[in-house]
């Protein structure tokens, strides 16, 4: 900050932010001058792509109004977020976070039901589940169902049924040529690029399903981002 | 891990380092295939945002629907 009295100052401000993927807003007030360079770095944590995303705005309190953005892009371990000569990005550009989440496990009789968290945005590149079927009955269908809270508009049946009294292991994965249903092992296939927000849910339907089934807990393969 | 008491789903809320936000699942009608909330059911995400000024902190987070609560197992 180059400052009326011809001085050259670096300054700090600093802000734990919380893990919760909402909006962290601080203000800071520099003084009176110029701004020669901002930076935003993590420390001591080097997060990884995905996880931080900074803004850095500079705002006119005479006016209440924001007046030029300065910063806007992920801060990791490897980047940090700079002006002048940074990079300006959403957050939900370029690539995302890659990660494997543990859903529920329901209780028995209930559907796989899960939700892309609030101001998140997964692109679903894969998903795994167990099936336990009770004795009773006839085979089972499953279907995983995707819907924005105004029914499903899309479903992807499984490519074999699972008979009483067993336990199945399903694979989700984009669109290709699905594996023959094996011994132990039943396919279903989703559209590549299935990108899904907070309102956004990821549920089982089961064809022929009885109370006594039970789901395990199912392992999301996914790539995400903040969407704030 | 914890067992959420309105749908008794089974969950880690934290999964190396990130949240994990669960939500019970809907009431499914097998004859018409409508879904209604359960009695107590629980949506752990947040609302809000946290505000600092001067490096005070003011929060208006709160979770969605407390519900029927959890119980660590």
């Amino acid at each position: 900050m180059l400052f009326l009295n011809g001085t050259i100052e670096d300054m700090s401000f600093y802000q734990a932010p919380s893990s919760d993927r909402l909006e962290n807003l601080s203000t800071f007030d520099p003084g009176v001058g110029w701004i020669l360079s901002v930076m935003v770095h993590a420390e001591p944590a080097e997060p990884v792509r995905g996880t931080t995303y900074a803004v850095v705005r500079l705002f006119d309190s005479k006016a209440n109004t924001h007046t030029v953005e300065l910063v806007a892009s992920y801060v990791t371990g490897a980047h940090h977020s700079a002006w002048p000569d940074g990079i300006f990005e959403g957050p939900t550009d370029g690539n995302g976070l890659i990660r494997i989440v543990t859903g529920t496990d329901p209780a028995v009789g209930n559907a796989l039901f899960e939700f892309p968290p609030e101001n998140t945005r997964w692109k679903l590149k894969g998903m795994r589940f167990s099936y336990t079927t009770s004795a009773l009955g006839v085979a089972r269908l499953v279907r995983i169902t995707f819907n924005a809270g105004t029914g499903a508009f899309q479903t992807s049946p499984a490519n074999g049924t699972q008979a009483p009294g067993t336990i199945r292991t399903y694979f989700l994965a984009w669109w290709g040529e699905a594996p023959t249903a094996g011994i132990t092992d039943i396919f279903l296939m989703i559209p590549p690029e299935t990108i899904l927000d907070e309102f956004y849910i990821i549920a089982s339907s089961v064809e022929s399903g009885l109370s006594g089934d039970d789901f395990n807990a199912p392992l999301l393969y996914v790539e995400e981002w903040l969407d704030i | 891990m914890r067992e959420c008491l309105a749908c008794g789903g089974k969950y880690e809320p934290v999964q190396g380092n990130m949240r994990y936000f669960h939500v019970c699942p809907p009431l499914v009608d097998p004859d018409t295939g409508e879904e209604t909330k359960r009695p107590g059911h629980r949506d752990e995400n947040l609302d809000g945002k946290h505000t600092f000024v001067d490096n005070k902190l003011t929060s208006d987070v709160k979770i969605k629907a407390e519900g029927k609560g959890y119980k660590e197992i």
